[in-house]
């Protein structure tokens, strides 16, 4: 008889949804989640324009509030909460953004363009990362780190910084930049203190028109590294805000974008931005 | 396609938020809901929020109560947590600002499952950003304690972020002075000496202005030159981790 229930206990397995179980934990927000869900109260329109933008899909993004999109503890909805925050949350001062919102979500969408070919918005279980771009199969995959409300990164900036820095590792393959091999990134050395290290290619307000972010010149004079686009994205929420962006965001962009500033960059400290008050 | 139900539109909610009224701040059982309010509220009324925490300065009960908060949110929402020091640093009451300097002097979290990026624990990293922000509290209280700490934290904290966060908090609220970084200069590692002429974008700085401060900053300090960037054939196939 036991041999019957091991029997069955293994078709059942075998006829098992191939999606993972999520880990992350799905017991709340973070305050600056909250506060910007709190700003869209889940607007449905956006996120059935959301999915298809970041070609998310049912099968992997299952048990991780696909099915339960307004439940703002769940991963899908954080992932469409950070995406609400690049489609709607900067201001795209000509004098004073470093970007523009054509420039950040052509970086994190999915579709194909000049910024990178085309790629998913996947989860990942894995620990010890962000988020990952995976050149053979396309997908551009987040993390707990981003989801998990006691985490630094759990908060709308971050996770869409990430979006940021994942999707320039997609422009490097698209262009065939090489970056280094730690991870694509550099080993640690010079003013860097992290294991992966990127070069600040320093530009002003206006070197860029808005759009021409994916422009290079082939020199250190014209050009992006993952975690400068990713710092570039995290000042301009922090310093050039839609008046509507909830101040923990703002507060969580800042010290994300200042700390990265100073241990990512083998050629750092890049400037530091956000008001220099504490509040 | 997910699922939805349908609510009011943001633009309605944003409507909302701009006139609804803080929480109050009289006491220290206020705290917990002006710390929720703040946050939430739109950065259009920062300066509102920043003269109600201003208006109870000298009440330690509040400053212990926004303490009291921080333990509570530190490892569980970071994000309030980081909320909770920009107020008590905006609030430069001399029990915050005590507080402060002992959080930001405590040894980062060793250990743990290590971020391949960063080479430290997600925990480390938590509270190295908590104490960044700590940092940047202290410059501001301008008391004698709090400056010299924040020289103190420039040259020998062992984060290279609280470092840096430190020596530009410190030149800011010294207002740049050639004897604010003469002394800055004396505190600094030899080889961190470029922080004295690291920019500081300012709330509504133009343009051409930050343009001028990091044209400055690499003309001083050209060893921040990066090199010319590589190509390589193609993608090799693995996974570029952030």
């Amino acid at each position: 008889m036991w041999i019957v229930r091991i029997l069955c206990a293994l078709a059942l397995l075998a006829a098992a949804p191939t999606t993972a179980w999520a880990i992350c934990d799905q017991s709340g927000a973070s305050q600056a989640d909250g506060d910007l869900w709190d700003a869209h109260g889940c607007w449905p329109e956006f996120f059935l324009w959301q999915y298809r933008a970041y070609d998310m899909n049912g099968n992997d993004w299952a048990n991780r509030g696909w099915n339960d999109a307004c439940n703002r503890n769940l991963e899908y909805p954080k992932h469409w909460n950070a995406a609400y925050l690049v489609t709607y949350g900067l201001i795209d001062s000509n004098d004073q953004s470093f970007h523009g919102t054509i420039d950040y979500r052509a970086t994190a969408e999915a579709r194909s363009s000049n910024f990178h070919d085309h790629f998913r918005h996947i989860p990942t279980d894995k620990a010890g990362i962000f988020g990952s771009y995976s050149p053979s199969n396309h997908t551009l995959a987040t993390s707990c780190s981003l989801y998990n409300p006691a985490r630094a990164n759990a908060n709308p900036g971050s996770r869409a910084g990430d979006f940021m820095h994942e999707g320039w590792h997609a422009y490097f393959d698209k262009y065939g930049w090489d970056n280094g091999s730690v991870g694509g990134h550099r080993a640690t050395q010079g003013n860097c203190s992290a294991k992966g290290c990127d070069y600040f290619y320093f530009h002003g307000i206006g070197a860029y028109a808005f759009g021409a972010m994916w422009e290079n010149d082939g020199t250190a004079d014209r050009f992006h590294s993952p975690n400068q686009v990713q710092v570039e994205f995290l000042c301009d929420v922090a310093d050039q805000p839609q008046p509507w962006i909830p101040n923990s965001v703002r507060v969580a962009s800042e010290n994300d974008a200042n700390t990265r500033a100073s241990d990512r960059f083998i050629n750092g400290p890049g400037y530091r931005c956000g008001d220099p008050r504490p509040w | 396609m997910p699922r939805h139900p349908v609510g009011p539109s943001p633009a309605e909610l944003a409507g909302r938020r701009q006139s609804e009224p803080l929480p109050p701040l009289a006491q220290a059982g206020d705290v917990a809901a002006f710390v929720s309010g703040a946050g939430a509220a739109p950065v259009s009324r920062r300066e509102e929020i920043r003269a109600r925490i201003q208006r109870v300065q000298a009440d330690a009960a509040i400053a212990q109560g926004l303490i009291a908060e921080f333990r509570a949110a530190e490892k569980t929402d970071h994000s309030r947590a980081l909320v909770i020091l920009s107020l008590l640093g905006e609030l430069r009451n001399p029990v915050g600002t005590a507080f402060l300097i002992d959080y930001v002097w405590k040894p980062l979290p060793t250990g743990g499952e290590i971020i391949a990026e960063l080479g430290v624990s997600a925990e480390h990293e938590d509270m190295e950003r908590l104490q960044v922000k700590a940092a940047n509290a202290i410059a501001y209280a301008r008391t004698e304690e709090a400056s010299r700490t924040a020289l103190e934290l420039a040259g020998r904290h062992p984060s290279r972020a609280v470092r840096a966060e430190a020596a530009s908090s410190y030149l800011w609220n010294q207002g740049g002075s050639d004897e604010a970084r003469r002394l800055l200069s004396q505190y600094l590692r030899r080889d961190e000496q470029a922080l004295l002429d690291r920019p500081v974008r300012d709330v509504g700085m133009s343009g051409e202005e930050f343009n001028r401060l990091l044209g400055l900053y690499l003309k001083r300090n050209p060893q921040l030159r990066p090199p010319a960037p590589q190509r390589t054939r193609k993608a090799s196939g693995s996974e570029r981790p952030s």
